[in-house]
């Protein structure tokens, strides 16, 4: 069910992409985001393009799982190219058919636009192919920390992320032992009509919301006898630790951000 | 009802990176009203194994048949559900199922589930609270309310109210105090010995095992790695510690007193009685012995 | 006599609205470096003993003293570094989400900074002999080796203490001897004191105290010897005796003469053999 979805999902390595501090790796998506709104024509969009592959080039995660992972979306991107095609009316028509008119503009914005999506999400993908969720958590936590001043409890946050993290695989074990204890007794998860569905879903939600909440209850208690009490006066383990190599990634990244500036129309 | 494996496998995530083989050549059969015990390490295909009995898994390769049902990796989901009513199987922690308002309903589910009108299965459930050692007021008790040992006992209800003619036990006393695990076995003994149902049970305790089956699976990193009567598969501690499992506590103490004896006990002790009657035969055979 | 690194006196608890006490009138005491089990069926307030130890409950009435001083809230986070507590549920205390950050969870807590922090990890896994499985997620790891990363975590703060709440109550019988091995070794080498809460007399009797459990109350105390003597009296509050226990007196019933106050079926074995050559 998850083995098709690669969002969110770490390929382990030890390449430049995957050193790179998360914190690095974070504003760097963050600020791609952004960067992306800047090219607008063939010039800015090959820069753009060729910053992104070399990108995903050095995680040397291989292209054909890359590539398997973003098929999902690739309907997605088709949609936008059609609707660009068709909607936009600007410069010359190319091709003439009944009442539909595609014009030089609509295939320019069609090729742009899902140029564009597709390059968003391979970069963010990128992120999460990686870093692992725990590394994600503590570069947000630790970006995030000027706003402990402002009261924000983000150690408590952070902390929450990653006790989800560590539960998920738990949690997914626990739903497939209850799905197979409730299909022996008759119930049907693959079909059936609407009733009969709704009634398969609260038997399968409501034992693991209870088994949730009693583990819930339990780590709660582990946690307080093995001294938990909150963020004050607290060490961490898990340090991470600014290389140059980050610098330089953050300044590439700039430096993208400047030449695009200056190369688009 | 028989049940049947021949040459049975089965491979989990098969034709993914992820592969991984839990079962491989497992023939066995499971005859009609006998008392079966699966046991083996954590890992050894137990479970694997166990959820071939009703379809909830299908064999990769092989087959698997289930009366006159014939299981092989090609059936459809659809065609398996009647196989649920046949075989019930109460899995480990089985309260962790247990999920409506009432103990009443809980009971009713399975049944409702396959097409028992709703007076019956409530006739059914007030015989069920009965025979699973439980007060008939507790039927409208949700069954949250209840100890761990009583919503076991709800659950387990909820499984026989199927009226399966089989019935698989998953370790089902795990975490129990011992008064519990016995009341618990000895429940399903007399369920078994009533009503003529076949039971299947999955045990990490060899002395339940050596009580109450009649045969014994062994299962070994995924393959059957013996079938017999208790005696034949205790007969020979040495090959079973091989694999890491021991044998019962009276067939350790037999096996003991042999070698510090110097003599052959030849009853196979598996219960304590058996043992003690052995013992005392030992002794009054030294007495004759004297005079 | 050493004073006691435990001791609690005329201890009564119940909890919210019950009008039952869980636990009432109950005293006892440990040893420095000694093993203590507390024993009884489910129910019978052992578990809620466990919290009251390590003040995650409060007594209604009665003191209960640790290292000398009575738990309080100013001693509370003082007991918790020096005592260390084992769940049943193996999932549900492991914290982190790999072994070593689990470990590291007690360290943080406790303020220890970082270097000193991989260093005591590294002597903790050790400890518990997982140390190739640092970089695991719990998800791979079975149940007894998760209940050993959780003795980890409590060695890496240098416990005084450790107590089992039915720790192995969840295992395969492998991963039971895997972690009661590592608790008697803790126990013998580094003179930890250890209460261990079961319903396993079998487990009980390796103890070198037990303090029998029935309805909230301490019905006996004393050596396994001493306490095995109940017999039946055990049985009929939902125990179940040891087997050498059982067979002894099956024996005698049988009218075998033997002795009383044997529980190993070496000794058994040892017992009947010296009957046999008398003959």
């Amino acid at each position: 069910m998850t083995n098709n979805l690669i969002i969110g999902q770490y390929v382990p390595g030890h390449s430049l992409i995957h050193r790179l501090d998360p914190r690095a790796k974070l504003l760097i998506v963050f600020a791609y985001v952004l960067i992306v709104f800047l090219a607008n024509n063939v010039v800015t969009y090959t820069v753009l393009s060729l910053f992104t592959f070399v990108f995903a080039a050095l995680s040397r995660i291989p292209l054909s799982f890359i590539m398997r992972g973003l098929k999902p979306i690739l309907w997605v991107v088709l949609f936008t190219m059609l609707l660009h095609l068709f909607m936009t009316k600007e410069g010359d028509v190319v091709y003439r058919l009944g009442t539909f008119s595609i014009y030089e503009g609509g295939i320019r914005q069609g090729i742009f636009i899902s140029l564009r999506f597709l390059l968003l999400v391979l970069m963010t993908t990128m992120l999460t192919l990686t870093t692992t969720p725990i590394e994600v958590t503590d570069g947000v936590e630790s970006l995030l920390g000027p706003l402990k001043k402002m009261r924000v409890p983000v150690h408590e946050l952070a902390l929450m992320m990653a006790i989800s993290l560590r539960f998920i695989p738990t949690l997914m074990e626990e739903t497939e032992k209850i799905m197979k204890a409730q299909a022996a007794r008759g119930v049907d998860f693959s079909g059936g009509r609407f009733s009969e569905r709704v009634k398969a879903i609260v038997s399968l939600l409501v034992p693991l919301f209870i088994s949730s909440f009693k583990r819930a209850d339990e780590l709660a208690t582990a946690m307080e006898a093995r001294g938990y009490r909150g963020g004050e006066g607290r060490t961490k383990f898990r340090q991470l630790v600014w290389k140059p190599l980050d610098t330089s990634f953050l300044v590439a990244t700039a430096l993208l951000a400047a030449l695009l500036f200056l190369l688009r129309s | 009802m028989d049940i049947v494996f021949e040459k049975v496998e089965h491979v989990y995530n098969a034709r993914s990176p992820f592969a991984r083989r839990a079962l491989y050549d497992v023939n066995v059969t499971i005859a009609d009203g006998t008392y079966v015990a699966i046991v083996g390490h954590t890992g050894s295909g137990k479970s694997t194994l166990l959820q071939h009995l009703n379809g909830l898994l299908q064999p990769t390769s092989g087959t698997v048949k289930i009366g006159e049902e014939t299981i092989t990796g090609s059936k459809r989901p659809k065609q398996l559900k009647p196989l649920r009513k046949k075989v019930g199987i109460v899995f480990q922690f089985p309260e962790h199922q247990l999920f409506e308002e009432t103990v009443e309903k809980d009971i009713c589910f399975g049944p409702l589930n396959f097409g028992v009108p709703e007076e019956e299965a409530k006739r059914k459930a007030k015989e069920l609270v009965k025979l699973v050692g439980l007060n008939e007021d507790v039927l409208a008790k949700s069954p949250f309310d209840l100890s761990g040992g009583q919503m076991r006992r709800v659950a387990i209800a909820g499984v026989l109210a199927l009226e399966p003619e089989m019935i698989v036990l998953d370790e089902p006393t795990a975490g129990l105090d011992p008064r519990g695990r016995k009341e618990i076995m000895e429940m399903f003994y007399r369920l078994h010995h009533e009503k003529q149902l076949t039971t299947v049970l999955v045990t990490h305790s060899m002395e339940d095992a050596a009580q109450y089956a009649d045969e014994i699976i062994v299962m070994h990193e995924g393959t059957v790695w013996g079938q017999g009567t208790p005696e034949e598969i205790f007969r020979d501690p040495e090959r079973l510690a091989a694999i890491g499992l021991s044998v019962p506590e009276t067939v350790k103490l037999k096996q003991e007193l042999e070698r510090r004896f110097g003599v052959t006990i030849p009853s196979p002790c598996l219960t304590i009685e058996q043992t003690a009657d052995a013992i005392k035969q030992l002794f009054s055979k030294v007495s004759v012995h004297d005079q | 006599m050493a004073e006691p690194i435990l001791s609690i006196e005329g201890v009564y608890f119940r909890y919210p609205n019950q009008s039952e006490y869980a636990v009432q009138n109950v005293s006892f005491q440990a040893e420095r470096g000694e093993w203590l089990a507390i024993v009884g069926h489910n129910g019978s307030g052992k578990s809620t003993i466990a919290r009251l130890l390590i003040g995650l409950l409060r007594p209604e009435r009665g003191v209960i003293r640790l290292f000398g001083r009575p738990l309080d809230e100013t001693t509370v986070w003082d007991v918790r570094r020096r005592v260390g507590m084992v769940f049943q549920n193996p999932d549900n205390q492991f914290v982190g989400t790999t072994v070593e950050d689990d470990i590291a969870f007690a360290l943080e807590n406790n303020g220890i900074p970082r270097d000193e922090m991989v260093e005591r990890i590294h002597e903790a896994v050790r400890q518990v002999h997982m140390e190739s499985f640092l970089e695991h997620e719990p998800h791979r790891l079975s149940g007894g080796q998760k209940q050993r990363v959780a003795i980890a975590g409590i060695l890496a703060l240098r416990p005084d203490m450790i107590i089992l709440d039915e720790a192995t109550s969840m295992l395969d019988p492998r991963g039971r001897e895997e972690v009661l091995d590592t608790v008697r070794r803790l126990n013998r080498q580094r003179r930890i004191t250890v209460v261990s809460i079961t319903h396993d007399l079998e487990e009980a009797a390796r103890a070198d105290r037990i303090v029998v459990m029935n309805k909230g109350e301490v019905m006996a105390e004393g050596t396994p010897e001493h306490v095995f003597r109940l017999g039946g009296k055990l049985e009929r509050i939902g125990l179940d005796l040891p087997f050498a226990v059982k067979m002894g007196s099956r024996l005698r019933e049988k009218g075998i003469p033997l002795r009383v106050g044997y529980f190993t079926t070496e000794e058994l074995v040892e017992e009947l053999w010296t009957l046999y050559s008398k003959k």
